[in-house]
């Protein structure tokens, strides 16, 4: 299957940080930040090199902000996620959940509660 | 760690980015990383800069190489500029000698122009802190019949062009005072502004809490207790609070509100501590000038249909008030003088012009000495060309390199700008408004990268064009012995050096008439004495009345007078060097009228008996006041010397009658004693026309101890403490200064400007010492072998060494005469900034030219002995 090479760490951290949303690299790197609790960040320059590529390969584009959320200021870019994308994201983290799998049959780490 | 640091940091790393990255969303990443550097504190806006810039690098380089595996298209060009920088690179710092000169030389060109136009962007281009600021003029009263042409509003006068014109959108007007704060942990003297509601709506401010004044605040029927703070009041004392909106604060022992708070810039903003509404009076007073007044252009209409209709309806004004309004007429200017005089623009463009020069020494010194390089090289160069490489790519070699060179210099003249700014910051002289906003903003770097690129070009183009010149087969052929030394080349070198000893010795002469109109202005006669002198400001609330002012003052002066350690003490109304302040137009009743736009102006003081004794003046004749001269009608006056020379010339002036504020009240004075000429207003005038009348309290506020004995600052100021506590609690002493301090102040932006100027004639001279050295040291290196034999033929040792020298000379002596032409025409730009020496002042002139012929021959006469210790044997062999 197409996806099943791995992605980057920072692609597939851009992917679970749009989920749904519609948001610009700023939010990006905030909401990121965010769902990790702070345990990982975006940095900018990784973070707009890794947009750009994105765009390219057809995992997210560009998309108008959501009613009421452009704010003042310099105009920024907004993206969301493509069919694509989303597939990828879904591949990556299945690839990801079979490596954890193997991890807790190591007892590596231990069975945590849902 | 500033943001501007941070900001610099991530666009250099962002250079590691592809260019068609870079552009695509560099900006976007840059507000982003702006953002995230400020969501963050202290020392982790540090960590997370250096993350960024890291992480920055790191992607640029993936991301190159992802292109250079999927496109090939570019790839021969950008190998070989990479090969060219790689080449330049590793040529340089296999020569780190000649490096480390070159880098340096430039850091210092480059860093002076840097500091510079620092300063100039944030005093001079940075546009002011309004909405559309091109909108806004200020406007002054003339009264072409008394030759004034900027005065200040008076009240009447403002409130009827608020009403009558149509012209502009609004207008304000502002009144400086100072009022009392009290009530909080210590009493303190503010500055007020007392501003008509529209003041600040005028100006297009958006308050950084609360609101400003509204309409009808500044009503007749007001009741005026409404505050404004300004930015730093409200940090320095409020400690930025912004609940202190609402707040009820005592200013002079009345309860004002806060309303708002003014955001921090210059001007307006902070001409004041604190602002109060302006009430609009019943009672007009058109005699009185005392507003600064400011208006807002309507949509459309330009400053000339704004003066029309202004100058109409002060002719309206004046027809109708003929006694008090007659000759009134409207000035009006543009806003783009708000923040620099007109004094400063001139020194700030010159200082401006100096560092130009100077970059241009550093330049030309860099460009000799790649020249002297690239002829040592040419036979690296040959071959190169002999092996294919084509002319275009030689010259591209030569201008990588000093490319790199400049950027390495460009580089490190920035971190020097750093450093020279926090010096000036922190030598903050007063005068150059908006210092403390230097910082190295966009514009600056911008300049930083546009200097970069033209001394690059500039220090490259001559070794650029001599490598495509190179003859190739007879140069490997010959050697490079006499490489170099030909006539063409020979006369480039010395036109580079006429050009960088013509460009310092304007700059040394431009320097030597500052430090010399400096030496001057402190030298000049001042007329009183600063030694052992302290002055010490006293506010007392506006609303003391006569008794208690007088009452204050009998009591304090005989306190202090009575303490040991002080000779004397006398209070004045204005203390010296605080330019000519409360002023009046004057004459003699005895003489027939001057013309009316003819009536001298002096200053007037209020003083107590003893002030002149105090300040060490002379009391030429007649006496000094007693106290029942205070209450005596007619008035008792004490005149300047100058006065009594003005206006009876040759006669006895003591006894005469003055006709004070000349034009207006006419009001008739006795003349009592002459006094001994001062220049109290400004040193660098003639001395001021003085009348000083008995202290008598009415409306003044702010009362100047002069105290002389053996006092020192720190001295003083714990008497007055103590004393003032004795007295009365409330009122604040404002500020204690020794008589020297003051001198000092008044001329702080002089010595600020000259010794810039100064400073950067000094590197420009060094440089081109440097550069005259190293050009006739080298062609020296180059003639060893013809000296030898010159010497082994009977030449005389002597005869050697003139011809040498003579050599290095003649461009020397081309630049001191294009040099000493080139200052004839810019130092008359410079005749506003100097004081009791013209711009063509001889011995400045020849004594400037001596020192730099002097260093010049030195630095030639140097490689000369040099050139007579050759080994003999060492020299023959290099043939």
């Amino acid at each position: 299957m197409r996806f099943s090479a791995p992605l980057s760490p920072p692609v597939f951290h851009v992917l679970l940080a749009l989920g749904d949303d519609v948001l610009h690299g700023y939010a990006i790197m905030q909401r990121f930040e965010e769902i990790t609790r702070g345990s990982e960040q975006l940095l900018p320059g990784t973070l707009y090199v890794t947009l750009a590529r994105m765009v390219e390969q057809g995992l997210i584009e560009e998309a108008r902000p959501k009613a009421g959320e452009q704010s003042g200021g310099a105009p920024r870019r907004y993206y969301r996620l493509t069919a694509r994308g989303r597939a990828a994201g879904r591949a990556e983290s299945e690839r990801l959940r079979r490596l954890v799998q193997v991890a807790r049959e190591r007892a590596w780490l231990p069975e945590t509660a849902r | 760690m500033s943001e501007v640091l941070a900001l610099l940091l991530f666009r250099i790393a962002a250079l590691a980015l592809p260019r068609r990255v870079r552009e695509a969303v560099g900006d976007e990443m840059q507000e982003t990383f702006r953002a995230a550097w400020r969501d963050r504190r202290g020392g982790r806006r540090l960590a997370y800069a250096l993350h960024s810039a890291g992480d920055l690098v790191r992607a640029g380089i993936g991301e190159r190489w992802r292109a250079r595996e999927t496109s090939t298209e570019r790839r021969p060009k950008v190998n070989s500029l990479w090969q060219d920088a790689r080449y330049a690179a590793r040529s340089l710092i296999k020569t780190p000698g000649f490096s480390f000169v070159a880098v340096l030389t430039l850091a210092l060109g480059i860093g002076a122009n840097v500091s510079i136009f620092s300063i100039v962007n944030a005093v001079l281009l940075r546009p002011l802190p309004f909405e559309n600021p091109e909108h806004l003029v200020e406007i002054w009263e003339s009264r072409l019949d008394r030759g004034w042409t900027n005065a200040s509003f008076s009240h009447a006068n403002f409130w009827d062009v608020q009403d009558q014109n149509t012209t502009f959108t609004s207008v304000g007007a502002l009144r400086s005072g100072s009022i009392n704060l009290t009530g909080m942990d210590y009493p303190e003297r503010l500055s007020l502004g007392s501003v008509s509601a529209s003041f600040f709506r005028t100006l297009g401010v958006t308050p950084a809490a609360g609101r400003t004044f509204a309409d009808g605040e500044d009503g007749a029927g007001a009741d005026g207790l409404q505050a404004v703070l300004s930015y730093g009041l409200w940090i320095r004392r409020f400690g930025g609070d912004p609940a202190v909106v609402g707040r009820s604060i005592a200013l002079d022992g009345r309860g004002h509100t806060v309303i708002g708070v003014l955001p921090r810039g210059e001007p307006w903003l902070d001409a004041a501590d604190i602002f109060v509404p302006l009430r609009r009076v019943d009672n007009p007073d058109r005699g009185s000038w005392e507003l600064a007044v400011i208006g807002r252009l309507a949509p459309g209409v330009s400053i000339e249909a704004a003066r029309t209709e202004l100058t109409s309806i002060a002719r309206g004004i004046a027809e109708r008030y003929p006694e008090v309004a007659r000759g009134m007429g409207i000035t009006i200017a543009p806003s783009s003088a708000w923040v620099a005089s007109e004094g400063l623009r001139r020194a700030l463009w010159i200082l401006m012009g100096a560092v130009g020069f100077l970059l241009l020494i550093a330049c030309v010194n860099l460009a000799n000495l790649s020249l002297a390089r690239a002829t040592g090289r040419v036979r690296e160069r040959a071959l190169r060309a002999a092996l294919g490489a084509s002319k275009g790519r030689l010259v591209r070699q030569a201008l990588t390199e000093s490319m790199l060179l400049s950027a390495a210099g460009a580089g490190a003249g920035v971190l020097l700008a750093v450093g020279v700014l926090k010096v000036l910051r922190s030598l903050d002289p007063g005068g150059i408004p908006r210092l403390s906003e230097v910082n190295l903003s966009p514009a600056v770097l911008g300049f930083t990268a546009l200097a970069m690129v033209i001394t690059g070009l500039a220090t490259g183009i001559i070794p650029a064009i001599h490598a495509a010149q190179g003859e190739l087969g007879s140069t490997l052929r010959e050697g490079d012995r006499n490489v170099g030394t030909g006539r063409g080349l020979a006369r480039v070198r010395g036109l580079l050096v006429a050009v960088e000893v013509s460009a310092s010795l304007a700059l040394l002469i431009g320097a030597g008439l500052l430090v010399r109109s400096f030496g001057a202005v402190l030298g000049t006669n001042r007329g009183f004495q600063t030694e052992d002198r302290v002055v010490a400001e006293v506010a007392l609330p506006d609303a003391s009345t006569p008794a208690q002012v007088d009452q204050f003052l009998a009591t304090l002066t005989a306190r202090l007078e009575g303490h040991p350690g002080i000779t004397s003490v006398a209070a004045v109304s204005m203390r010296p060097l605080r330019g000519v302040g409360t002023g009046m137009g004057f004459a003699a009743s005895d003489k027939p009228d001057p013309p009316s736009d003819q009536v001298p102006w002096a200053g007037w003081r209020m003083i107590t008996a003893g002030y002149f004794r105090t300040l060490g003046v002379p009391l030429l004749r007649g006496r000094d006041f007693t106290p029942a001269d205070q209450i005596a009608k007619p008035w008792r006056v004490i005149i300047s010397q100058r006065i009594a020379d003005l206006l009876w010339p040759g006669e006895e002036a003591v006894g005469r009658q003055l006709i004070m504020w000349k034009g207006q009240s006419n009001r008739p004075a006795e003349v009592i004693g002459v006094a001994a000429d001062m220049r109290d207003w400004d040193l660098a005038g003639d001395p001021s026309y003085g009348v000083y009348f008995p202290y008598y309290g009415a409306g003044a506020s702010t009362i100047y101890f002069v105290v002389h004995g053996r006092a020192t600052p720190e001295a003083v100021r714990p008497v007055f403490r103590q004393l003032l506590a004795e007295i009365d609690a409330t009122i604040p002493l404002a500020r204690v200064a020794s008589l020297e301090d003051l001198v000092g102040e008044s001329v702080a932006s002089r010595r600020f400007i000259m010794l810039l100027l100064t400073a950067f004639a000094v590197v420009a001279l060094l440089l081109a010492l440097a550069g005259v050295y190293g050009v006739l040291s080298y062609a020296v290196s180059r003639r060893t072998s013809e000296i030898r034999v010159r010497l082994a033929l009977g030449a005389s040792p002597s005869a050697v060494v003139r011809l040498i020298v003579g050599q290095g000379m003649r461009p020397v002596l081309i630049g001191l005469v294009v040099g000493v032409a080139a200052a004839l025409a810019l130092t008359r730009l410079m005749t506003g900034l100097l004081f009791g020496v013209s711009a063509t002042d001889l011995p400045t002139y020849l004594g400037v030219a001596t020192l730099l012929g002097g260093a010049a021959l030195v630095s030639c006469y140097v490689p000369a002995r040099q050139a007579l210790g050759v080994d003999v044997v060492a020299a023959l062999r290099k043939e």
